[in-house]
């Protein structure tokens, strides 16, 4: 029997079903910490996120780090329990207890079994009120964390970041620091500044809390007012600053690795904030330049040019300006041509307006994709976190793909040329500088500067 | 616990077909398991399996150079492929609306991929994976690990000897023909097992199997596996290597040769391997990254591997200032305290397993993997429902009689990382 010939057209494809982001149900408890929650009925399982508005950003170079080591040892003991206890009670119950800090906020997030909730949010409660902070587990956590900063140092591609960090930002703003602090800040940490930042900062009117899962949104509200009593204050008042950076012009800066097989190269320059009007069409223009695998700079480097795995461009939306930032890991041998192209296409942007098929593939890849990230109860949690947080409004995934349908090519060239002014950028390479320092210096784009590599 | 409903089917050319329903989010999840990996690699062509696997993304007989890619981006979806020592899967996550264009997309690289060969996509593809391999492995602190340690607990002849990623001399050496060769080798219906899960009709998703699968022509019979895949339960003995790097700290992994993946005595590994690190009160967590704070970090991972015999794999990093022959003590002796591992320890061992288990299964792209691993290695995929059963299953006895058996030092290979400055003195 002779197979049927395959057929050989791409199918036609029927409208999209329409798509209802989850909305939260919203209860404030008496110590005044507001509680948003989105019942699911999936799996049985519930993830729980407490979020304070105070990050890395709340510090300053002197402190650099203080958010994130405070968040690292937060379980290290309660008043009540020892880590031991706390650890032990959480893999009992199978949950998972996490905390971190970012630039703008602290967030302790819990993933339990729904049957098992009642336990998980008591140890998280517990944290959250109580954490001790005792001073064996402090020494013991700050050289954990002195330990992280060596290693980062090591890694070329980590390396790269900081050093561009520091390249845009300068001394001028903590973003030109690592979040997590520098080998200096992170030593002269004190256990009193932490118990400090967790007394201050972990309060209920200092944050919110975000529930999804198999929960009744109704009866939650008790069992929280229940394990959160006795809980009672607010945070400082925040700092709103813009940030301001002097603009440099475009400068290499060279960390040398001797015998690198490649470089890691970083391009960038202070980006807007997360309240930025612009926000939508630099998203699209961003898809489109190197936020996917079809994008210009990805497309140029990897696929057309063999030079890389993988090339990317991104913009960190911040309370503040958060950095624009492009890079790759190319071959030793190409480290002047990939820049020199990255530069060409970031100027390209610039200078004219995106193709129409460019535009929709951009616009359509963001909104249809939307229903995946409200897919897992950890994922929705973040999403309705991450509006709670800038205050983008309880529409705002209603409203998302009008808004990015919205943007036009006009849009995207405007946002373009507001954002990346291609005089001056700053370039960060981490490679072997015998082998790169001649070519760099030859491309033209401005002084090759040896860079200390930052601590 | 879990029901995860599914049904399975077989076209006429071998094609098996999982399709499992959840109408309750308009996305889909679409997953091909060919069964072919760097275990089916012949000497002198290591890394072809997963060059291969880049090739399949550069277009097919009615889809251009990245259309693939790009077809799926304008949808609102995501795909990638990836491939490993048993299997080369490929993926893509997409609305519920797009089924049909992710079908007609994998059968059409699946039937029609030569048409679209050329050596310039071959050449330029072979520096795209010389770069992942320079990313990855040689310019990384650590990177050649799973390397060296598949080199140490495997002898030359078997499948798992040598890397994924390859070497540099066989990814210049492979050929046009060769692409040719291993397609009609191994990239045929008979060899591969599809799986829908998400958002569809059972009814519409056969039919749309049916006309785009159906015309595939099954291949020939797959050729056995080259090389020796037998080896003897334990090592016999201890193995060492040290390698002197650019790093800072220095790292152990510490690899224990067990019984493969699906044998029973891998479910007490896979749970050893949970009381061992994972969770802060684990064994080797609570005691030397808390406790005496002699580890940095600590990890240990039963390989889901099936050919033979599988690993446990254990890795931590050395705080500074700690001596090497401390810390190799300190997880040495967490491996011999397994011999009196409490009831308790096993008991959130088993709880943690469970919970990580539920959270991965909320994803379709998950589901759908899961689904084609099952049917793929053991021809069961209501394994995915039972799975955790077996884990569940695992007790105190167990665990004790696994690191008895196989956790002792005539089963073991030693790999050390060193700080280059340290070597000097």
């Amino acid at each position: 029997m002779t197979p049927r010939a395959r057929p050989a057209q791409i199918p036609a494809i029927p409208p999209p079903p329409r798509v209802r982001p989850p909305h939260a149900h919203l209860a404030t408890l008496s110590n005044g910490l507001r509680v948003l929650t989105v019942a699911l009925e999936r799996l049985p399982v519930v993830d729980v996120l407490l979020v304070f508005r105070s990050g890395a950003a709340a510090g300053n170079a002197a402190t650099a780090g203080l958010a994130q080591l405070t968040a690292h040892l937060v379980d290290s003991g309660s008043a009540t329990r020892s880590q031991f206890e706390i650890a032990a009670a959480l893999d009992t119950i199978g949950a998972r207890m996490d905390a971190a800090a970012g630039w703008d906020h602290t967030t302790l997030s819990l993933h339990s079994l729904s049957a098992r909730i009642d336990a998980g949010l008591d140890i998280m409660a517990d944290v959250a009120m109580h954490a001790s902070f005792p001073p064996s587990e402090f020494v013991r956590g700050r050289a954990e964390r002195l330990a992280d900063i060596l290693q980062d140092l090591d890694d070329p591609d980590t390396l790269a970041d900081l050093a561009m960090a520091r390249a845009i930002y300068g001394d001028h703003h903590i973003y030109g620091l690592a979040a997590g602090g520098t080998r200096a800040s992170v030593e002269c940490l004190e256990q009193e500044t932490l118990v400090g930042f967790h007394a201050g900062r972990y309060r209920p009117r200092n944050g919110f809390a975000v529930i999804a899962g198999d929960v009744d949104a109704g009866r939650i509200g008790d069992r929280l007012e229940r394990a959160f009593a006795g809980w009672s204050g607010a945070g400082p008042v925040e700092d709103t600053t813009p940030v301001v950076v002097p603009q440099k012009p475009t400068a290499i800066h060279l960390i040398d690795r001797p015998g690198a097989p490649q470089s890691e190269f970083r391009i960038g320059r202070v980006g807007v904030p997360r309240s930025s009007p612009d926000y939508f069409p630099i998203v699209v223009m961003n898809t489109v330049l190197g936020g996917s695998f079809t994008s210009r700079l990805n497309v140029r480097l990897r696929e057309r040019g063999g030079y890389t795995y993988g090339a990317y461009t991104g913009f960190s939306f911040r309370k503040g300006s958060g950095p624009f930032v492009g890079g790759a890991a190319v071959f030793t041998g190409v480290t002047d041509r990939a820049i020199g192209e990255s530069l060409e296409e970031i100027g390209r942007i610039t200078e004219e307006p995106i193709t129409a098929e460019e535009l929709q593939r951009a616009t359509r890849y963001m909104m249809l994709g939307l229903p995946r990230v409200f897919e897992t109860s950890g994922g929705i949690a973040s999403r309705i976190a991450e509006i709670e947080l800038h205050g983008l409004g309880e529409s705002y995934w209603d409203d998302f793909a009008n808004r990015v349908a919205a943007v036009d090519a006009g849009a995207v060239l405007s946002a373009a040329r507001r954002t990346l002014d291609p005089a001056s950028l700053q370039i960060v390479v981490v490679g072997d500088a015998a082998s790169v320092r001649g070519p760099l210096e030859k491309l033209g784009v401005g002084p090759v500067h040896d860079m200390a590599p930052p601590e | 616990m879990i029901e995860i409903p599914f049904e399975t089917h077989r076209l006429d050319n071998g094609l098996r077909v999982v399709l499992s329903a959840d109408r309750r989010l308009p996305i889909v999840a679409v997953n091909l398991w060919y069964n072919v990996g760097s275990r089916n690699e012949r000497p002198g062509r290591t890394g072809f399996a997963h060059l291969f696997e880049h090739m399949m993304f550069q277009g097919s007989a009615n889809v251009p150079d990245n259309g693939h890619f790009a077809m799926i981006e304008k949808a609102g979806g995501t795909l990638n492929g990836s491939t490993w020592l048993d299997r080369t899967n490929y993926f893509e996550t997409l609305p519920s609306h797009y089924l049909e264009l992710g079908l007609w997309l994998e059968a059409d690289r699946m039937g029609g991929l030569l048409p679209a060969m050329t050596q310039e996509k071959l050449d330029n593809q072979r520096d795209v994976v010389k770069n992942e391999r320079r990313w990855r492995v040689d310019n990384q602190p650590y990177g050649d690990w799973d390397e060296r340690i598949q080199a140490l607990m495997y002898p030359p002849e078997h499948p798992y000897h040598h890397s994924v990623i390859g070497s540099m001399e066989d990814l210049d050496a492979a050929s046009l023909e060769d692409v040719s060769q291993f397609f009609r080798t191994y990239y045929a219906p008979n060899n591969a097992v599809l799986t829908v899960c998400g958002d569809f009709d059972v009814g519409e998703a056969l039919s749309l199997v049916g006309r785009y699968f159906g015309g595939i022509p099954a291949g020939p019979p797959v050729p056995s596996l080259p090389g020796r895949t037998v080896v003897p339960d334990r090592m016999g003995s201890e193995v060492r290597e040290t390698v002197p790097q650019d790093i800072s700290l220095p790292r152990l992994y510490l690899s224990y040769r067990i019984p493969p993946y699906g044998d029973d005595r891998y479910y007490a590994a896979f749970v050893a391997a949970f009381v061992l690190a994972w969770g802060k009160a684990s064994l080797l967590y609570r005691r030397h990254v808390r406790g005496d704070a002699v580890l940095q970090d600590v990890t240990s991972y039963a390989f889901p591997i099936v050919v033979g015999a599988s690993m446990l794999v254990t890795w931590a990093t050395v705080r500074p200032g700690v001596s090497r022959e401390r810390a190799e003590a300190a997880v040495l002796g967490q491996f011999d305290a397994l011999a009196s591992v409490t009831d308790e320890d096993v008991e959130r061992a088993r709880n943690l397993i469970e919970s990580r288990h539920l959270a991965e299964l909320q994803g379709v792209d998950e589901r759908a993997d899961q689904l084609s691993m099952y049917t793929t290695l053991f021809d069961d995929p209501a394994r995915i429902n039972t799975e955790i059963d077996r884990l569940r299953s695992v007790t105190t006895a167990d665990v004790r009689s696994l690191a008895s058996g196989f956790l002792g030092p005539d089963n073991r290979s030693v790999l050390w990382y060193v700080p280059m400055q340290e070597v000097g003195e």
